[in-house]
């Protein structure tokens, strides 16, 4: 794999990373009892 | 060993009496905020040094009039002052903050709490607003005649905050107890047997405070809380009820009239000068009026908006000029890795960069909104929108969450807790989605950007975007109209809104909200766009095909294009094979109704999770159709010059006005806001209505949006 290709899979990786766990966090998880971070004005809320 | 816990004060008083700027000023920035266990109510508590290190901690309670609480945010101040929460002891002091220019009704509350037997010391808050009305308040008499200690305070302007610590100090030692009306015979015997019963029959200490609750309230709310079921409940108040109208007196009447007589007598001497008008009560007069009222509403929304656009236009155009620069400076050293380059160029830099752009735009309307609402003028608005809509049904108490909505759904529907009535409840946070929040503004702006200006200039990008911003409240209330009078049937019920005084807004605290928001949306810049930029780019960039984009280039030579032309129609070809272009190209007759091509349809899809990914994947998607390195302002030129290749309108723009408007009537209208549905389906308990809205929301829009291309169209040709 070049390091052109190496660095964008990286990248994508990463992001989809990302977006997978804010999508659970939003989802499924309990864990933030008000708003789960989307537009992050409630999480403040649920924040300590 | 852990250090012993600090005396716990709990602060209550009516709203509006700027109980939580003296809860501010009292604990700094030493605040922590939480819920309570098992009800959804903010709990905000701060530590509080009252001098020579004796610290003890505040707790901010909600606003409310009086102890009939049927709300659940009411229902909780009870709860916390009778201790039965679970975990917390009763406060050990009771802070009462009154209105000083109100502080007959004001002190309703305190007679109430003096019937639960907390010590509690008083803060007549806003001294300065009754001074100015030449209303004196002689605050150690009123001490002696409740029999505890009395603060005068201005939290806004910093006075007397030394006297609310000594008064505390002085709580604690001393525990004070407000002197409790007197009852008559008949309802002392009353609220004895109640409490009698209501003991044997819950297993638990009954308070004179809550029999009180008990025999008064109407709502069986709080005997239903306490455990107290109804064929147990409702004979032993019917005999008592009874017993308190043989004595001449109406049951739910007798409370206030009692409490009031005794603090009649209590103030008599205390408040001294009849009060002159206020210069509020004067701006009312206009700004409440019931015709010239709307009006001037409307002239302050179309004045906010055309300074958004006017003022925020030099720091967009530097924003531009940033982005451009950074572009042109990154994208040489990479050009051994043509991947990565565009990567950075057309999906990090086109993508987050056309979505930065609009951050003056959002600082400046947080600014003025923020100068609006500390001026006071804000719950006017409120009072302006429940008589102008009150008669759809929703409850008066509606309108604030509404108007939460226009920044952000979240905070709205989290807000409808205020409403006491289930359903009404319900048809609120159903109706919250419609208004148009702050992330619709980017969206909105880049068509105004793009289009309206350049066409019609900044008068008529105002009108779009106070346009944009009824078309939700438009199809609000109509909404809440058939679910509050059809589907729930909400029982209508009273309202009542404390206008607060106006005043010159703080900078200080308004320029700190602008910082907060600013700061969101840098966040949001920086993470959810950032990644989506990433997928969007990768999904618009795979797979390449070459000879595809060969055959464009030679197809495009063909016809005389030069070199650029040449290399731009290769990129076009290469985001028309795309996944993303395929995708686009699949769903786009869904779409095709409302003159979105699969460029819009793209976007529209992305849009899904959080409405402003459309603005950075159109800038990737246009990005990547250009040549690489394509300016910013090249989107707006790109989309302006984006053609139909296709089908019967090939060769016609593509934007054209009912295709801009019924984009922005479009996303007005629909439920793109991953957090605004998963917070409904928490709030209401369940999917069903969460579910319900989204998809509601989401025909509602694509009918819309199609109407308006529609007849736009034909009304154009």
């Amino acid at each position: 794999m070049s390091p052109d290709a190496l660095i964008v899979a990286a990248a994508l990786g990463l992001a989809a990373g990302f977006l997978g766990r804010l999508a659970w966090r939003t989802f499924a998880s309990r864990r933030n009892s008000g708003c789960a971070g989307g537009c992050g004005c409630a999480s403040k809320l649920a924040k300590k | 060993m852990s250090a012993a816990p600090l005396p716990r004060i709990a602060v209550v008083g009516n709203p509006n009496t700027g109980k939580s700027t003296l809860f501010n000023a009292l604990t700094g920035l030493r605040q922590r905020v939480g819920n309570y266990p098992g009800v959804t109510v903010a709990r905000k508590s701060g530590t509080c040094d009252l001098g020579g290190g004796r610290l003890v901690e505040l707790i901010d309670l909600p606003g409310l009039y009086s102890l009939a609480a049927v709300s659940p945010d009411e229902r909780l101040v009870i709860d916390v002052l009778l201790g039965r929460l679970a975990g917390e002891a009763p406060p050990d002091l009771v802070l009462v903050v009154c209105d000083a220019t109100n502080l007959l009704r004001n002190c309703f509350l305190a007679a109430q709490i003096a019937e639960l037997g907390l010590p509690a010391v008083i803060a007549v808050n806003q001294s300065d607003v009754a001074r100015e009305r030449g209303i004196e308040i002689d605050a150690p008499l009123l001490g002696d005649r409740l029999g505890t200690a009395v603060a005068l305070v201005s939290a806004w302007k910093g006075e007397g905050i030394a006297d609310v610590r000594r008064a505390l100090l002085r709580g604690l030692d001393q525990r004070p107890l407000i002197r409790r009306s007197e009852w008559p015979a008949a309802i002392a015997a009353a609220l004895e047997e109640v409490a009698a019963v209501a003991r044997d029959a819950t297993g638990r200490d009954v308070p004179p405070a809550l029999a009180q609750r008990f025999l008064f309230d109407a709502a069986p709310t709080l005997a239903e809380s306490a455990g107290w079921a109804a064929p147990s409940r409702e004979p032993v108040l019917r005999a008592a009820r009874d017993r308190v109208r043989r004595a001449g007196l109406n049951p739910p009447a007798a409370e206030p009239l009692i409490h009031y007589a005794r603090l009649r007598r209590d103030l008599e001497g205390v408040v001294r000068g009849a009060g002159r008008e206020s210069r509020s009560a004067a701006v009312d007069r206009l700004l409440l009026h019931r015709f010239l009222g709307p009006v001037c509403f409307a002239a302050f929304m179309l004045g906010l908006f055309w300074s958004v656009f006017a003022l925020a236009k030099p720091p967009m155009e530097w924003i531009l000029a940033g982005v451009d620069a950074l572009k042109s400076l990154v994208a040489p050293s990479l050009e051994t890795m043509p991947m990565v380059q565009s990567l950075v160029t057309d999906g990090i830099l086109g993508g987050v960069g056309a979505f930065l752009v609009f951050l003056p735009q959002i600082a400046i309307l947080f600014l003025l909104v923020g100068l609006l609402e500390d001026s006071g003028y804000m719950a006017r608005a409120a009072f302006i929108m429940d008589r102008m809509f009150g008669w759809c049904g929703l409850n008066g108490k509606s309108f604030v969450p509404l108007l939460s909505g226009f920044a952000c759904a979240i905070p709205g529907i989290l807000s409808t807790r205020t409403i006491e009535d289930p359903k009404a409840r319900l048809a609120t946070a159903f109706a919250v989605p419609f208004m148009s929040c702050s992330a619709r503004f980017p969206v909105y702006a880049l068509m105004c950007a793009a289009f309206i200006g350049p066409q019609h200039g900044a008068l008529w990008e105002s009108v779009a975007m106070v346009g944009m911003h009824l078309v939700g409240l438009l199809f609000a209330v109509p909404t809440a109209f058939i679910l509050t009078r059809v589907v729930l049937r909400v029982r209508p019920a009273p309202f009542v809104l404390e206008l607060p005084r106006y005043q010159l807004p703080k900078l200080k605290d308004v320029l700190w909200r602008v910082w907060q928001s600013v700061w969101e949306f840098i966040q949001k810049a920086g993470t959810i766009i950032f990644a989506l930029t990433i997928v969007v780019w990768a999904l618009s960039y795979f797979p390449r095909d070459e000879a595809l984009a060969d055959r464009a280039r030679v197809a495009a030579v063909a016809k005389g294009a030069d070199a650029d032309a040449a290399e731009a129609a290769a990129a076009a070809a290469q985001v028309e094979n795309s996944w993303m272009g395929r995708m686009g190209k699949t769903i786009q007759p869904v779409f095709d109704p409302a003159g979105f091509d699969w460029k819009l349809t793209v976007g529209v899809l992305a849009s899904f999770p959080a409405r402003e990914v459309i603005v950075s994947t159109l800038g990737i998607t246009y990005a990547l159709g250009e040549e690489t390195g394509a300016d910013s302002e090249s989107l707006y030129g790109a989309m302006r010059e984006a053609r139909w290749t296709e089908g019967p309108r090939a060769g016609t723009p593509i934007f054209t006005l009912p295709t801009v408007l019924a984009l922005m009537v479009f996303f007005a209208l629909c439920s793109q806001c991953g957090s605004t549905v998963v917070t409904l389906a928490r709030e209401t308990g369940g999917w069903k209505w969460a579910g319900l809205s989204f998809g509601y929301m989401t025909a509602l829009a694509w009918l819309a949006a199609v109407v308006v291309y529609q007849v736009g169209t034909a009304l154009m040709s």
